[in-house]
């Protein structure tokens, strides 16, 4: 596979002063590509097309390291084989829902404040993203942006969230507890930032 | 210029650096060897949050914000840098970002050195705690080698020359 003998090329010469770095590099990419099949080998099940597209395509800038990261600590804490493709999976589907999310906040959410709800505060819109019923309601009321499909993507997000749901809680419940309260900490954050983007775009912001 | 307000910009690019944060938490916890002591557990835990909150939210500033500034410009999303120059300028543009940078050359070590200091403090502790430190080192020179290379790209596109010496403070760390 051409851009898997690149990447390896690539990440190499990135490494090239890291002591044994072609070594870990090697170790690394055949865990990274078998855990990547595992998780679309998944998302492929999903039955609607433009939502399998929309999960298929969340891999931007940071899968990558995100995986490295679980990878490595998963190696130090002596994993290997099937179960380490498996946690790095999991991982993947934990991104996976949050970069999607991420996208659907940026792209549909706050369109619909500009044009419909002027949000007054960070806190409501909080109470909004940690309400998955309502952002269905939006989705549906806002129709399709920019050949967007709102509820594809929201649902994309949501169905990446089941899938890591599935295989953490019953194998790693406290660890999949951490992940929750974590992503409560980031939606108070993104509140913020959407709050702050609403208000630079409205060139109403406070300082 | 005001810490609290830097404080407050950084804690809202935070969002990558809480998602590498936690992932290392729950990675650690889903793999950790049974044997393990539960302190030293606990303290191998910390110390993997702290290194990765580092190296994901320098990621966050020198990678995603700095490149895309002239595309959130536009959009008036809340890009870090431009946030920062929000502080001394009316008015929000690619300009007012540079003009402000360029007055304010020390800005990028201010904002990026917490960064460093967290991944060098998680990097001492594991070494402390004898956590296995090969693949840390990979992260480092991943982040740094990253790092290095977009700062440059920004300070080649925006004509701006930026504080560089938490890069020289972040090469040293893992050799």
């Amino acid at each position: 596979m051409v851009s898997k003998t690149f990447a390896k090329l690539y990440a190499k010469f990135l490494l090239r002063d890291v002591p044994g770095g072609k070594e870990i590099v090697e170790r690394f990419f055949d865990v990274y590509w078998e855990a990547k099949k595992l998780r679309e080998d998944l998302i492929k099940l999903t039955e609607n097309e433009i939502e399998r597209k929309y999960a298929l395509a969340a891999k931007s800038r940071v899968m990558f390291p995100l995986a490295l990261q679980t990878a490595s600590i998963a190696m130090a804490n002596g994993v290997s084989g099937k179960s380490l493709v498996e946690i790095v999976a999991n991982q993947m589907f934990a991104y996976g829902e949050a970069t999607i999310i991420d996208d659907f906040h940026d792209e549909v959410l706050l369109p619909y404040y500009f044009m419909k709800i002027e949000p007054r505060n960070s806190k409501e819109v909080y109470e909004t993203i940690t309400n998955p019923n309502k952002l269905k309601q939006i989705a549906k009321e806002i129709g399709k942006v920019k050949d967007l499909h709102p509820l594809e993507l929201l649902n994309a997000s949501l169905s990446q969230a089941e899938i890591y749901k599935r295989k953490m809680s019953k194998s790693f419940p406290y660890a999949y507890q951490t992940y929750l309260n974590a992503r409560d900490e980031l939606y108070k954050i993104q509140a913020n930032s959407l709050f702050i983007s609403y208000l630079l775009a409205k060139n109403d912001l406070e300082r | 210029m005001s810490g609290d307000y830097v404080k407050n910009v950084v804690k809202l690019g935070d969002k990558l650096g809480l998602i590498g944060r936690e992932n290392a938490a729950v990675v650690f916890q889903a793999t950790k060897p049974e044997t393990m002591p539960e302190e030293k557990a606990k303290e191998i835990e910390e110390g993997l949050r702290l290194f990765y909150h580092g190296c994901t939210l320098l990621k966050q500033f020198t990678e995603d914000d700095s490149l895309k500034l002239r595309e959130d410009v536009e959009k008036r999303v809340d890009n870090l840098w431009l946030l920062l120059a929000l502080e001394d300028q009316e008015e929000i543009s690619e300009t007012s970002v540079k003009l402000y940078l360029n007055s304010n050359p020390r800005i990028t070590r201010e904002v990026l050195s917490p960064c460093v200091d967290e991944i060098r403090k998680g990097y001492e502790k594991l070494k402390s705690l004898g956590y296995d430190l090969k693949d840390l080192r990979l992260a480092i020179n991943l982040v740094k080698t990253q790092a290095e290379r977009d700062m440059k790209k920004f300070e080649t596109e925006y004509k701006v020359s930026l504080d560089k010496e938490w890069l020289s403070n972040l090469k040293n760390l893992a050799t």
